[in-house]
């Protein structure tokens, strides 16, 4: 039963204001005592009640790449936007470790953070020896590693030697980082890496026998980065 | 929040105006007038009464939520499933600009953005190249020619994420360039003096390629996907200019996208 009824005005009635008057403020009056009893449930979304459930926060590094550095042997945050190269228009302007700061909150249940990206992988560690270098990268929560979100890629080929054309290989590989929060207080998140050169010295790109015709070269690179924070209600 | 009356002023003349006002007013409060306050109004707004976002598969387009909505699609990895493209077919070659650019079936939906939304893109696919006849991995030293491996020179496809509105124009079709892709030619082993038990093209052009995106768009009806745009494999030597020559059909196999429209603080 709908607790919006009319007072209808008859005909005969006396022609004043007062009526009318009398009409529109029960209406309102009764409107205020709308609820759950006489409002369908299917008719909600076309009364434009349209809220947003989730809050984003997003960064990208559009077409702009960076060389990761050569230290090796530890987990270090990827660099800020500003030092990426190589893009067209603007450049990125996120912080070193593409961070993002967290609170869920009294409105949110939980966030799911994402970041992907392709990394190009050229070359080997020392000289001579036939072992590639392991990168590895990872999110930090707080600055503790979140062992769930590692993915590691090496160069696909064995013996890749910056010595010779015919020996340099690369590889390019699309990575993904996906990690679920539940946690309610204030977190930081930020994007690491590390390389491991199996003790057999520094790393050795192949720029001079497989110069990239875009974007930097180096033993390593990172580029095309996406990162987001969804959190959802 | 209840609805508010403008009374009318004893004494003051009632036009035709005074009156479709004040109703027109009601009518806008029980059609559509609802606030945000009215969330909190007396706390009778319950999670029964908001709609879930529904999942729903493929581009069909039915109904509007409060909250936003969800699309995906998926394709197994059967062949019968698989998006190829031709070296004949595609835009590359004789097409330019955007219009190399060729929506990937199966990583594209459409979506109706009924006020500005957030929408939150996913999508994994696995991609490879075959058929170059062109690229070999030996050359004549018996030396494997490792360098051709994802060698920028001999590009298969680029993939990238684009939005486009349908309206019959391409004045708002946008490429998220992080979101770009890339795949390499395969090599030809056929000539291989060193591994001489292997013939035939190798697939070791394909890759696992995933990406995602968060992008606000405005009210409208849009196409939200991967395209691809299949090349010829490069200009550099050893290719020839002549597309069809060198890489030949690009398959797009096992493949997901998932699509979130969400209202946002914009709505």
């Amino acid at each position: 039963m709908s607790k919006v009824s009319f007072t209808p005005i008859q005909p005969g009635d006396v022609a004043s204001i007062t009526a009318p008057n009398a009409t529109m403020t029960a209406t309102a009056t009764a409107t205020a005592a709308v609820n759950a009893e006489n409002v369908r449930q299917e008719g909600l979304d076309e009364r434009s009640i349209s809220f947003p459930l989730v809050s984003t926060l997003s960064h990208n590094s559009g077409d702009w790449a960076k060389n990761i550095t050569k230290s090796t042997s530890m987990w270090l945050k990827v660099p800020s936007g500003g030092t990426w190269t190589g893009g067209t228009g603007s450049a990125p302007t996120f912080s070193s470790g593409v961070p993002f700061s967290l609170t869920l909150g009294t409105n949110f249940s939980y966030a799911v953070i994402r970041y992907t990206f392709e990394v190009r992988i050229e070359g080997r560690v020392g000289s001579g020896n036939d072992v590639n270098e392991d990168l590895g990268f990872a999110l930090f929560r707080n600055n503790i590693l979140l062992p769930v979100t590692e993915r590691h890629i090496q160069n696909s080929v064995a013996k890749s030697q910056a010595a010779t054309k015919s020996q340099a290989a690369r590889s390019v590989e699309s990575v993904t980082l996906l990690f679920y929060h539940t946690l309610n207080g204030s977190y930081d998140f930020d994007l690491r890496y590390y390389i491991d050169n199996h003790g057999l010295g520094a790393l050795n790109p192949d720029a001079a026998n497989l110069g990239w015709v875009n974007g930097p070269s180096d033993a390593i690179t990172i580029s095309r980065l996406t990162a987001s924070v969804i959190k959802y209600k | 929040m209840a609805f508010t009356n403008t009374p009318f002023v004893d004494g003051n003349a009632i036009t035709e105006a005074d009156l479709k006002g004040r109703i027109g007013n009601f009518e806008t409060w029980l059609n559509g007038g609802s606030v945000t306050g009215d969330l909190s109004h007396g706390e009778w707004v319950t999670k029964g009464h908001v709609l879930r976002p529904e999942f729903i598969g493929g581009s069909d387009d039915r109904a509007e939520f409060c909250t936003g909505t969800t699309r995906y699609r998926v394709h197994t990895p059967d062949k019968v499933g698989a998006e190829i493209f031709h070296a004949e077919a595609r835009g590359g070659g004789s097409g330019s600009g955007s219009d190399n650019w060729e929506p990937v079936n199966g990583l594209n939906v459409t979506i109706k953005v009924y006020r500005p939304m957030t929408v939150i893109y996913t999508a994994s696919w696995l991609a490879w190249e075959t058929g170059n006849s062109a690229l070999q991995q030996c050359s004549g030293s018996n030396v494997l020619e490792t360098e051709f491996l994802n060698n920028p020179n001999y590009v298969a496809a680029d993939f990238a994420l684009y939005s486009q509105k349908m309206d019959g124009t391409t004045a708002s079709l946008t490429q998220y360039a992080a979101t770009r892709r890339r795949l390499y030619s395969s090599v030809k082993l056929t000539n291989d003096k060193q591994n001489t038990d292997i013939t035939g093209w190798s697939k070791s052009a394909g890759k696992q390629m995933a990406t995602h995106h968060v992008f606000d768009l405005t009210a409208g009806i849009y196409n939200v996907g991967i395209r691809c745009n299949p090349q010829n494999g490069g200009g550099g030597s050893p290719f020839v200019t002549a597309d069809g020559v060198n890489s030949q059909n690009i398959f797009v196999r096992a493949r997901s996208c998932v699509v979130d429209a969400h209202f946002n603080a914009a709505t």
